[in-house]
């Protein structure tokens, strides 16, 4: 049953929802369990979890929850072996919502570790496969999620977006990924990674179920400071509501001349097909743009440095005894994996004495004019279009060696985070049978603009099929 | 900027890790690669004292009320987690180096 399906029908039945829901499990499970498995899960529900479930509007509907944000009852672990088995006492106010409107938890979802990586090859649980060829990576952070909706298990997934890992993942698995302004959704119970960047934001296989999954989850909720008082739109309507007289910016920025010509022309087509529908296209400029991956990496990784101090074989996961605490810590700490332990490291020496400034003081500075540049071209344009990634899916194992490799995946999608606008991935075709995303960004509290332009790319493809 | 193997123990044990002689020289020559991207903010010429190049510009974070309720009653209660408990308390082992005293 497809989450359009479940909202349309209203109280269709809890019990058939069920029994369907608890069907897709097994199936689930048996696939995962099988040589087809994509490793998509870290944990999956019990049958018995998935037997009663609340009144309203995602009443039966299965959904995925990336495996850093708590749950009661299935362990939330981040990918990390620090945090393996780890049971949270308290559940995320997003999965709470989700519950609260009948939704059925199904399982959590493999990542890259704590969230810090593009392909989810930094998972200590392993790699999770791309559906669309199983020699790829899916993407990340949130690669699982992705990789759950992309092959149907699930219509709707929870990921968490702090440089782009719910829209590149969602661009190289050929579904849609959406995350909202910052203080949209309530972060509690989101593990952080790098606080001032992070968001949950909603995976799914169309527009529409993606919207519906964000009204949901979305709203005010006091026990997140930075969230903000704002009605929530119904998105799924904007999803429908065309997108005539609505002007579109392309920044030059994001269509380097190093583009890949096949990606190139299939963002021109999408562009094209943006004017078919009613909207103006014009180009505009970012300047700042380039600057946005090192700026990235200083705040992210000072962030995490501090965030991730709490780990230490006292206060969460597990603890590796020693005979004096310092080596406890040390030994407790030597579970992250290489890549988490490398952005500590970055973290903790920009933010150290004498590097602060010329570091992190700098980077700050920089995403003010990072945000000013987008607060300007808002003035011109509804929303902006670009590519999500330089390129669709790469190989297993091509860029975890090399992580500035890794980290200019997320080229065009951090900038988002960095001014905290919204950011949609809608699929735009493929090249070589890979999927490509388009990325439409927003000004704050832009969202249902973003939906009616991703809405329309969507539709227009459905037209041609 | 760059840094040296001696440089990454440092930071190293700043941040509570530990590495092995045959990781230091991968993760210096991960971090140096690193920061070589990351010095290209300095070509941006925002160094300390520019900050009246940001002065009107854009706010990092939309409005929020800065005001935080507590945390949610929690849905499985501590003793639930705990191995040992008793009077409120949880029971752990001393930390190393410390003789317990009293019964425990």
């Amino acid at each position: 049953m497809s989450l359009q399906d479940a909202v349309s029908s209203g109280s269709s039945g809890e019990g058939n929802l069920s029994e369907s829901a608890c069907r897709s499990l097994g199936q689930i499970r048996e696939i995962e369990g099988g040589p087809e498995g994509l490793n998509a899960f870290l944990a999956l529900a019990e049958p018995e979890d998935l037997e009663q479930c609340a009144e309203g509007p995602l009443t039966g509907v299965l959904v995925a929850v990336k495996d850093n944000i708590c749950t009661v009852g299935l362990p939330t672990t981040c990918g990390s072996l620090i945090l393996k088995g780890y049971q949270s006492p308290y559940e995320a106010t997003a999965v709470r919502k989700l519950r609260d409107a009948g939704a059925l938890i199904v399982g959590k979802t493999n990542l890259d570790e704590f969230g810090m990586g593009s392909s989810t090859e930094n998972s200590a649980f392993g790699p999770t496969l791309n559906p669309v060829d199983r020699g790829l990576v899916p993407g990340g952070s949130s690669g699982g999620s992705a990789a759950a909706v992309a092959a149907d298990y699930v219509r709707v997934a929870l990921g968490s977006d702090t440089g782009g890992s719910v829209r590149q993942p969602a661009a190289f698995c050929g579904v849609v990924g959406i995350k909202l302004t910052y203080g949209r959704i309530s972060r509690y119970g989101l593990v952080a990674f790098a606080s001032s960047l992070d968001q949950i934001g909603t995976i799914g296989a169309t527009v529409i179920e993606a919207s519906l999954l964000l009204e949901v989850v979305s709203g005010y909720d006091a026990r997140d400071a930075t969230s903000v008082e704002k009605p929530v739109p119904r998105y799924r309507d904007a999803a429908v509501q065309g997108i005539e007289g609505m002007v579109v910016g392309i920044p030059s920025e994001y269509f380097p001349e190093q583009l890949d010509p096949t990606v190139r022309r299939l963002l021109d087509e999408a562009c094209e097909r943006l004017v078919a529908a009613g909207a103006e296209v014009r180009p505009v400029s970012l300047p700042h743009t380039e600057f946005a991956i090192p700026c990235y990496y200083v705040l992210a990784t000072a962030e995490a440095s501090s965030n991730l101090a709490r780990y230490d074989g006292v206060r969460f996961g597990v603890r590796l005894p020693a005979e004096e605490v310092g080596r406890m810590y040390e030994l407790t700490r030597g579970n992250f994996g290489a890549e988490v332990k490398r952005r500590i490291m970055l973290g903790t020496y920009v933010l150290s004495s004498g590097y602060y400034d010329a570091y992190y003081g700098t980077a700050q500075r920089t995403r003010a004019s990072i945000a000013h540049d987008f607060e300007a071209v808002f003035q011109e344009v509804d929303v902006l279009f670009t590519p999500t990634s330089p390129t669709p899916a790469f190989p297993l194992g091509e860029r975890v060696f090399d992580p500035v490799a890794m980290y200019l995946s997320d080229v065009f999608t951090v900038t988002a985070n960095l001014a905290g606008i919204p950011g949609i991935s809608v699929p735009i075709g493929t090249v070589d049978e890979l999927p490509l995303g388009g990325q439409l960004l927003g000004p704050w509290w832009g969202e249902s603009k973003l939906i009616a332009a991703a809405g329309a790319i969507e539709a227009s493809y459905e037209d041609n099929t | 900027m760059s840094v040296s193997a001696e440089d990454v123990q440092r930071i190293g044990e700043l941040a509570r890790l530990h590495f092995e002689d045959s990781e230091l020289e991968r993760l210096t020559s991960d971090l140096n690669a690193i920061l070589r991207h990351v010095d290209l903010l300095r070509d941006l010429g925002l160094e300390e004292g520019s900050e009246d190049l940001l002065r009107g510009r854009a706010s990092l974070t939309p409005g929020h009320s800065g005001h935080v309720d507590g945390p949610d009653e929690l849905v499985t209660l501590l003793v639930d987690f705990a191995p040992e408990w008793r009077d409120g308390f949880f029971l752990v082992p001393p930390p190393p180096g410390v003789q317990p005293s009293g019964d425990r």
